[in-house]
């Protein structure tokens, strides 16, 4: 595999060379966008391996989440990490979400494993899937709820573990650890696809 | 002599576009019931109108509600805040009496104490507007005046043998009251309800929008605010301004924390503060997770658990040399909370250290103290976790 293609889409100019100036000596920056619509027609041009996404620049981050999550690894930067846009952008497909105050060489491994096609499953992300799928069981609609083993790895990843030491600490392969945060993701969206339409289909008055 | 207390309109004088949505909700309700309120007039006076006294004064009676209420329903399209204001909702309540005191010059005056048979629907629309214009208690002295108009008609000369006197409606009559008690009942709940019902939803409505306010205010900070200060912390080469940027970050944030719809906990609140603590001192900020803290924790547990992570935090921050500390607070099966200080640094060997020694004994005392367990983890070059589980 040659040098990872990145695509930055982010409102602020000085933020994009901020990350241009940390990633460029490892990754192939290949264009930076401003907004969704240059984002999703960057990405649809350029195929980049992995797109660092703001949530919450003009058009919304999750407008390009839901028009190109299946041709690329979009990881959604945000400032902000108690938002439910969040989760509905890992809902609709982002690999993960990253804190602005990330540091330089946490970004670049999650930029190397959302190429890999793994999920970038931070703690903050575990505790928000953590509350949504005990909202979801505690509101008594749950197409789909998580598995004791899969909230004890939630659990793990929340206190701040690795994959592999989560695997050690619950008896099980590193690859099974990635195996139960992939079906987890999985049963996410399929949640939050249900409570879209049974939104839509409540609010169809309005 | 004593001052009467006056009504106060709660909602009005309005100006335009500032009926709040719950408001004209009511007042679509109150003109359909008047429109209602027309048909048993018609119907009573189309069916009675070989034994009418006064024909002419049951028209211009209906003739006056019908105009009213036509008035009120354009209005309610057009201009719904004019419908809130005293000029309007006098003249329904002066009607609203009339009708009830015409009844019985077109009926006959000895129906006083009957049900009213022209106008119980439509003047009861006017009673519970006074109680959603006025508030409950005014709304109630509404409904308390129009029924006390009706016994107007007692006075009437025309009555045969004059006025009964009170011992006669008391003693010999008192059958003949229930039906004007229960129209005072009726009238009396029916102003009273209204007016606590408009009262609920006017607070409802204020709690959304003062919910919907912060959510706009922690939402501006996002975009904006915290953006700037994340470009800050990672642009700036001076050391003390990338401090202050961090410094400006988390203060915002922990306001932010405290107006979102999240619910705090006595617990979060305190891990909040110690990491904002551990922030001050080491060059990192540790990242706090609450995953459902129990709100009910004896002050004892959270006192012993804030201690011991503070202890494990500066342990951190002296040895470690991580690049990494995640404070996480979640609730533990079958009860009980779990906090967790895990960092990415050294680690050391457990077995090189005693356990009635040093940080892990002190931690371990304050944790055992209010019946809880304490866990230390760590392995060399690669961190070190403290589970500490509390009742």
């Amino acid at each position: 595999m040659g040098t990872l293609t990145v695509v930055l889409a982010d409102d602020h100019p000085v933020w994009r060379s901020g990350l241009r100036s940390d990633l460029s000596e490892d990754f192939a920056i290949i264009g930076e966008a401003a907004n969704a619509v240059e984002a999703i027609d960057l990405i649809t041009a350029t195929e980049p391996d992995v797109v660092l996404c703001d949530l919450h620049m003009p058009g919304g981050g999750l407008a390009v989440v839901r028009s190109c999550a299946d041709k690329t690894a979009i990881v959604m930067l945000t400032v902000s990490e108690a938002e439910r846009d969040l989760l509905d952008a890992v809902a609709a497909g982002a690999v993960g979400y990253l804190s602005k105050s990330v540091t330089p060489s946490d970004l670049r491994d999650a930029i190397r494993t959302a190429a890999s096609g793994e999920p970038v499953f931070s703690p903050g992300l575990a505790v928000l899937v953590l509350g949504e799928f005990r909202r979801i069981t505690a509101g008594g609609h749950a197409p789909a709820s998580i598995t004791d083993r899969e909230r004890e790895v939630l659990q793990h990843v929340a206190r701040g573990h690795t994959y592999k030491q989560v695997g050690s600490e619950l008896f099980i392969a590193e690859k099974t650890v990635e195996t139960h945060v992939r079906n987890i993701l999985g049963k996410l969206h399929l949640t939050r696809r249900e409570e879209l339409a049974r939104y839509a289909a409540e609010h169809d008055i309005t | 002599m004593p001052r009467l207390p006056t009504p106060s309109f709660r909602a009005g004088p309005a100006s335009a576009g500032s009926v709040r949505p719950g408001d004209r909700v009511l007042l679509r309700a109150f003109s359909a019931l008047r429109i209602a309120g027309l048909l048993p007039p018609a119907i009573v006076i189309w069916l009675r109108r070989e034994e009418l006294d006064r024909a002419w004064v049951a028209v211009v009676l209906i003739a006056a509600i019908v105009a009213f209420t036509t008035w009120a329903a354009t209005t309610l399209q057009s201009q719904p805040e004019r419908l809130m204001t005293p000029g309007p909702f006098y003249i329904e309540l002066a009607l609203a009496a009339a009708l009830l005191v015409g009844d019985g010059w077109v009926l006959g005056w000895e129906h006083t104490f009957d049900p009213p048979a022209l106008g119980a629907l439509w003047s009861l629309a006017a009673v519970m507007t006074a109680g959603m214009l006025l508030g409950p208690r005014w709304g109630a002295a509404a409904g308390g005046l129009v029924v006390a108009s009706r016994l107007a008609g007692v006075f009437a000369p025309e009555v045969e043998h004059g006025p009964p006197s009170i011992d006669d409606i008391l003693i010999v009559d008192r059958p003949r009251l229930i039906p004007i008690l229960s129209l005072l009942a009726l009238y009396v709940v029916g102003g009273l309800g209204a007016g606590y019902l408009a009262g609920l939803q006017r607070r409802a409505e204020d709690e959304i929008a003062s919910v919907r306010a912060k959510d706009e205010v922690a939402r501006t900070l996002h975009d904006g605010v915290l953006q700037t200060l994340a470009i800050f912390q990672r642009q700036v080469a001076d050391p003390v301004l990338a401090r202050l940027a961090r410094d400006t970050d988390r203060d915002l944030r922990s306001f932010l924390a405290g107006t979102g719809d999240r619910p705090q906990s006595d617990l979060g609140d305190a891990l909040r503060n110690c990491c904002d603590n551990f922030a001050h001192r080491f060059d990192l900020t540790p990242q706090l997770l609450l995953d459902d803290v129990p709100s009910r924790l004896s002050q004892a547990s959270v006192q012993a658990l804030t201690g011991a992570a503070t202890e494990a935090l500066a342990n951190v921050g002296k040895h470690a040399a991580a690049h990494r500390v995640v404070v996480y607070a979640g609730p533990h099966e079958p009860g009980g909370v779990i906090v967790t200080v895990n960092d990415d640094g050294r680690g050391f060997d457990l077995a090189q250290i005693p356990a009635d020694r040093g940080m892990v004994r002190s931690i371990r005392e304050r944790i055992e103290q209010a019946g809880g367990r304490v866990e230390v983890r760590s392995t060399l070059g690669q961190g070190t976790e403290v589970r500490l589980w509390a009742p």
